[in-house]
């Protein structure tokens, strides 16, 4: 594992050694080939159970966790497909200058190294590095255009989610007082598979503290409302690239660790009810604000954002109903990360073409860019989960299994996600086909649709959606999918 | 162990003494320097609290402290401030005379806390919304990221007294990361007094709903 790693440092290095802009952009296209394809092959052998790979000595690896590096490793890929393209275009329109294509550059590979790193954590204080390193690493990214919002976006960001990390530090702490007390060694009370081993001897108090302080902290990165308030701002703010990677990655890596410490919170009290409670308030609060949000939005790639609240505040409420939930919950994982990556790959395609994020300021998109216009079309029709998209499945069983817990609860999170289908079928219609005059100069700028690489990424994402979304519903595939849910 | 015990409990009152006097000073140099008297407190007792589990040297571990927070971190700041030309004076919404009052509150509010919840100890809490309010009264950047450096500060007083320190690799990762942090806010806190001519925290309005 080190050398995939260490592929990712070289890949940093190479954007400050190499010297012109296409060269590292190139470069950085080689490197992300060679160790999201080598990483990718790798999660994909050991999820089937053929290979047994040596992750170190800090560092541990169950199912899920090649579940999360196999996600991680192939957006990587796609992203940095688009990356290439959307970055070439900014620097020809010198809307990006070197030392940011090279900051750009230098800064995804370490992004991914962050996220893989938090993936695999065993040791607890690593995993808080390669968590705060996931902010460190995009602050600059976010703040990349230098513009009054970019900055602003990224202060917030920064800070909301640094004192949300540190928070939670304070929450990973108490679990290893926890284990001290209860026994066991610094360096054991560190790892977190020996926290598990010994969680049922755990004070329920202590542990019941320490994860209301995880859930408010790494909250805040996952995106729950109240703490939700740096992402729209960020994931609006920065290239589209980049957003893909927050929405369709990083909130997914969060999500994860906040799994690991239920499960030892569970563990611990011998019944996950009262954890459950917790995750399906903060996910129906986060619902529901967020179809509040997206009835209002006038800014696409902000409704996207918004839909990331949602779909994380779904995943929330998957992980308090059991092991259906636990099953929708990876999923819902999978089908969101396809998705919105796809949605914001075109977000940038869209605001390379049309200059606004603004749905107003779009004109004529279906007409002049049809290519554009019809995958953001196919792309929000997955996410809001029409059927064969993947996302129906899991929200389908997320539901059902709400209905048998509590039907008022049910009741709300339907008429949540019906809001939220509503408003951004909605929007999307007013973005893709609000025909208006356009000016000379307008017509002037305005250059004919061709092909990009961009657009072939998206269809194989798309594509995936829908052979996958029609699997998924094969016993095979439930077998696998339930696996990989109930190793966490 | 009785003198160790003595210099524990004073290294504890100097972290808290000097993060409250930080919270007074108006201006910039002045506030990193209390700020820095606080972390080499913290440094302190991080040697008398190693020394008390047993741990045979935890000097190095208290000298990277005293080199990343009460060096490094205060003299970037103060060199981004002077290359932003930014102003020395600080911007509250609390005069210093009514933030004391309410960091007093915050204080007797530990103590509540502190005894209904005895797995936090009091000046890890104190410190922790010590920093929250720092953030809240004060409407500066530099003053924001203090607030976040004291709230570290507050998170590393947790780890020395109920964990006994972390291992020297852990610490000095944590400890780049905090600086790196730091460093970050301080690049940003440039652009934004480069863009607004000013480091007031009202002057971004921009992303509302």
């Amino acid at each position: 594992m080190s050398i995939l790693f260490s592929f990712l440092l070289l890949s940093a290095a190479s954007a400050y050694v190499l010297r012109t802009e296409k060269q590292i952009r190139m470069s950085a296209l080689l490197f992300a080939i060679l160790a999201g394809g080598s990483l990718f092959v790798v999660s994909v052998c050991a999820l089937f159970g053929n290979v047994l790979v040596p992750v170190g000595a800090w560092l541990g690896a169950d199912l899920y966790t090649w579940f999360m590096t196999a996600l991680v490793s192939f957006v990587y890929i796609t992203a940095t497909i688009a990356s290439v393209r959307y970055v070439g275009e900014e620097s020809r329109e010198q809307l990006l200058t070197k030392d940011k294509v090279q900051l750009y550059f230098f800064s995804v590979p370490l992004f991914i190294l962050a996220m893989l790193i938090s993936v695999f954590a065993n040791h607890l204080g690593v995993l808080w590095i390669g968590l705060e390193g996931t902010t460190l690493t995009t602050t600059l990214l976010v703040a990349l255009y230098r513009k009054d919002a970019s900055i602003e976006a990224a202060w917030k960001f920064i800070l909301l989610c640094s004192i949300g990390i540190g928070l939670g530090m304070i929450g990973i702490l108490m679990f290893i007082h926890t284990g001290i007390v209860d026994g066991l060694n610094v360096f054991d009370a560190f790892s977190y598979s020996a926290l598990r081993e010994h969680a049922t001897a755990f004070s329920t108090s202590s542990v019941k503290l320490a994860f209301i302080f995880i859930l408010v902290g790494v909250g805040t990165k996952v995106g729950f409302v109240p703490m939700h308030t740096w992402l729209p701002d960020a994931h609006s703010k920065t290239p589209s690239p980049i957003s893909a990677l927050l929405s369709g990655l990083l909130l997914n890596v969060a999500f994860y660790v906040l799994l690991r410490f239920k499960s030892i919170t569970d563990l611990a009290l011998g019944d996950a009810s009262w954890s459950n409670h917790l995750m399906m308030g903060f996910g129906l609060l986060s619902v529901v604000i967020a179809a509040l949000f997206l009835l209002q939005q006038r800014n696409y790639k902000r409704m996207l954002a918004y839909s990331s609240v949602e779909h994380m505040a779904l995943m929330g409420i998957a992980s308090g109903l059991g092991p259906v939930g636990m099953l929708a919950l990876t999923i819902h994982a999978v089908f969101h990360t396809l998705a919105k990556s796809s949605l914001f790959f075109m977000a940038g395609e869209i605001l390379l073409s049309q200059k606004t994020t603004k749905i107003s300021g779009v004109k004529n998109l279906m007409k002049h860019y049809p290519i554009t216009a019809s995958l953001f079309v196919l792309g929000i029709l997955a996410i809001i989960a029409v059927p064969p998209s993947g996302l129906f499945t899991s929200e389908f069983m997320i539901v059902g299994a709400a209905l048998q817990t509590q039907i008022w609860f049910a009741l709300v999170l339907l008429i949540s996600l019906s809001v939220i289908a509503f408003s951004m079928l909605k929007s999307t219609t007013a973005l893709v086909y609000t025909n208006a005059d356009e000016t000379a100069h307008e017509k002037a700028e305005r250059h004919a649709e061709t092909w990009t690489l961009t657009h072939g990424v998206v269809i194989v994402q798309l594509v995936l959606i829908v052979v996958l979304g029609l699997l998924i519903t094969t016993t095979k595939a439930v077998d696998f999918f339930t696996t990989i849910s109930k190793s966490i | 162990m009785i003198s160790l015990s003595l210099w524990n409990n004073v290294f504890i009152g100097g972290t808290l003494l000097f993060t409250l006097v930080m919270m007074g000073k108006p201006r910039l140099p002045a506030m990193l320097r209390a700020f820095g008297l606080s972390s080499i407190c913290l440094a302190g007792l991080i040697v008398t609290s190693s020394l008390m589990h047993g741990e045979e040297q935890p000097y190095t571990i208290a000298v990277v402290n005293i080199l990343f927070k009460a060096v490094l971190a205060p003299s970037i700041l103060l060199y981004a401030a002077r290359k932003a030309h930014a102003s020395m004076s600080l911007k509250f919404y609390l005069r210093p005379t009514a933030t004391y009052f309410a960091a007093l509150l915050v204080l007797v509010a530990s103590v509540f806390i502190s005894m209904h919840l005895q797995e936090i100890p009091y000046l890890s809490i104190a410190l922790v919304l010590l920093g929250l309010l720092f953030m809240i009264v004060r409407k500066d950047l530099y003053s924001q990221i203090m607030g976040f450096m004291v709230m570290e500060n507050g998170i590393a007083v947790y780890g020395v007294l109920m964990i006994g320190g972390f291992p020297f690799m852990l610490e000095t990762g944590i400890l780049f990361v905090v600086i790196t942090g730091a460093i970050l806010m301080a690049i940003l806190s440039r652009h934004v007094q480069e863009l607004y001519a000013t480091g007031d925290t009202e002057s971004l309005t921009e992303l509302t709903e």
